[in-house]
């Protein structure tokens, strides 16, 4: 993990995802400065009123991030034949993969953290007087636990694709085919790339631990996948 | 070396880069779903358009407003790091070619890849509006001319779009930077679209001409006339500055 941490240092992937998160927090800022009145009278909470809004934009920022996170973690990897270097070393190949995971989680938190003081301070400055924290804090929990399957399906095609525009090009199909899914079709909005769109309240209550269980077997259905799948490629390396 | 032989030798070099695979998955998700989401074209009747031409359209608009402008990204992704991976910049710069020249051959390739994935998407227009047809039980062609044509107009476009992109992947060395870029600026082109300064940003021009499109064909939905004078003009500049800056930085970090 410090390893995989160093290796990122002059990538720039941190201030990537920093100003990726200014811009995906900064959207509901600029939309509510230039049409407040379009929101302020409309029922219902000032949080979810936000999300309503703005969050299917800020979630493809997000999504986009995320694509361009794994895509790098690995092509540095590819860039000089890094990986076959790293084979040679007494280390575990999927320890690698798991290093560049918590890294992910850590870069995804981070911008999440970002975007949730923008909506926060959206809520302060037009919603006046509203007890929000509660629902912000659940929102951006709920947003942060959707997203963790499409992190790890993400870097799990990064990983197995050697040019890195194939990975990009393949994140960004999967990202423009999750836009296409209706919002009526609950089976298909569990997939990843869909349920980071989602908002927790377009489900009732038994449907977000359906939703969370589905997150759960995702991120262990990854898992498993890489494993398999690193056993087959590591003779095409 | 003439331009025509660079072109072809640039063709060569992504022979094996399975390139329009990618192009081609893009194109025929967004057909398959329009195909499995084709009933919805016939309650159109509040704004006004025919069941076949809506399915055209809608098609257009989802090509124009995401999904070209990001394969474009990952076609400059493709062209710049070819060379940046072992060192092939350098091994360009001893040959007794001109970078500029190298430059534009590589932009004329970016330009034949938009080419080609527009022509995949008329292609897959027309077979999934047959096979739309067959399910629902409804002639969902119109001319394919009429096809053809927009997809041209589509295509002019984005030639703007696309040297802003390239210049990106050429000028900021960093992979990262540049995608990151290219992708955060196809987002904001929604909101940009709705102010009078729309001539000024590149990457909303396809999906502006594709909503004035849609206007046209929808009796019942008013969206705008594409004034030519100031766009055109603004937009031959812009496209001949990217180019130049795009030349002027080609290789200039490996020749110091």
């Amino acid at each position: 993990m410090f390893c995989e941490f160093r290796k990122i240092k002059r990538t720039g992937f941190f201030p990537v995802w920093l100003a990726g998160a200014l811009l995906s927090g900064g959207f509901p800022l600029l939309n509510m400065a230039f049409r407040a009145e379009n929101y302020t009278g409309l029922p219902g909470s000032g949080i979810s009123i936000l999300l309503k809004a703005n969050w299917q934009t800020s979630a493809m920022m997000n999504l986009m991030l995320l694509i361009l996170g794994a895509c790098i973690l690995y092509h540095i990897e590819f860039a000089d034949n890094g990986l076959q270097k790293m084979l040679t070393l007494p280390l575990r190949e999927s320890r690698i993969f798991l290093g560049k995971f918590l890294l992910m989680i850590l870069a995804w938190l981070t911008a999440l953290a970002e975007e949730c003081l923008f909506y926060g301070f959206c809520c302060v400055r037009w919603f006046p007087g509203e007890p929000f924290l509660p629902e912000l804090l659940r929102g951006f929990g709920w947003f942060f636990l959707t997203g963790l399957p499409t992190l790890g399906f993400m870097l799990l095609i990064s990983s197995l694709c050697r040019n890195m525009w194939v990975s990009l090009g393949a994140g960004v199909v999967l990202v423009f085919a999750a836009t296409l899914v209706p919002e009526t079709s609950s089976a298909l909005s569990l997939l990843p790339f869909v349920l980071p769109y989602r908002l927790p309240e377009t489900a009732g209550t038994g449907d977000v631990w359906l939703s969370l269980a589905a997150v759960f077997a995702e991120l262990v259905l990854c898992i498993l996948l890489q494993r398999i799948l690193t056993l087959f490629r590591r003779s095409a390396l | 070396m003439n331009i025509l032989t660079l072109i072809s030798i640039e063709f060569k070099k992504i022979r094996r880069s399975h390139i329009l695979p990618v192009l081609l998955a893009a194109v025929l998700i967004l057909w398959v779903f329009s195909v499995a989401h084709a009933d919805t074209h016939f309650d159109m009747g509040d704004v006004g358009i025919s069941p076949e031409n809506s399915f055209l359209v809608q098609g257009f608009l989802g090509m124009s407003w995401f999904l070209f402008p990001a394969s474009m990204v990952v076609g400059t992704v493709l062209l710049i790091q070819n060379e940046r991976s072992g060192r092939g910049m350098l091994k360009m710069l001893s040959l007794p070619v001109s970078t500029p020249a190298l430059c534009l051959a590589k932009f004329t390739v970016l330009l034949a890849l938009a080419a080609i994935q527009i022509l995949m998407h008329v292609a897959a227009w027309f077979l999934s509006a047959l096979v739309a047809g067959q399910i629902q039980h409804y002639s969902f062609l119109v001319d394919p001319l009429f096809a053809l044509s927009r997809a041209g107009i589509l295509y002019l476009s984005a030639i703007p779009m696309t040297a802003f992109f390239w210049m990106l992947a050429v000028c900021i060395r960093t992979p990262v930077f540049s995608v990151g870029a290219g992708l955060a600026s196809i987002v904001p082109s929604v909101l940009i679209m709705n102010t009078k300064a729309w001539f000024l940003y590149p990457m909303c021009y396809p999906f502006y001409v594709m909503t004035a499109e849609y206007g046209k064909l929808a009796s019942r939905l008013s969206t705008w006339e594409v004034d030519l004078v100031p766009w055109i003009p603004v937009a031959v500049l812009m496209t001949l500055l990217f180019l130049a800056i795009a030349c002027f930085f080609f290789g200039r970090a490996e020749r110091r």
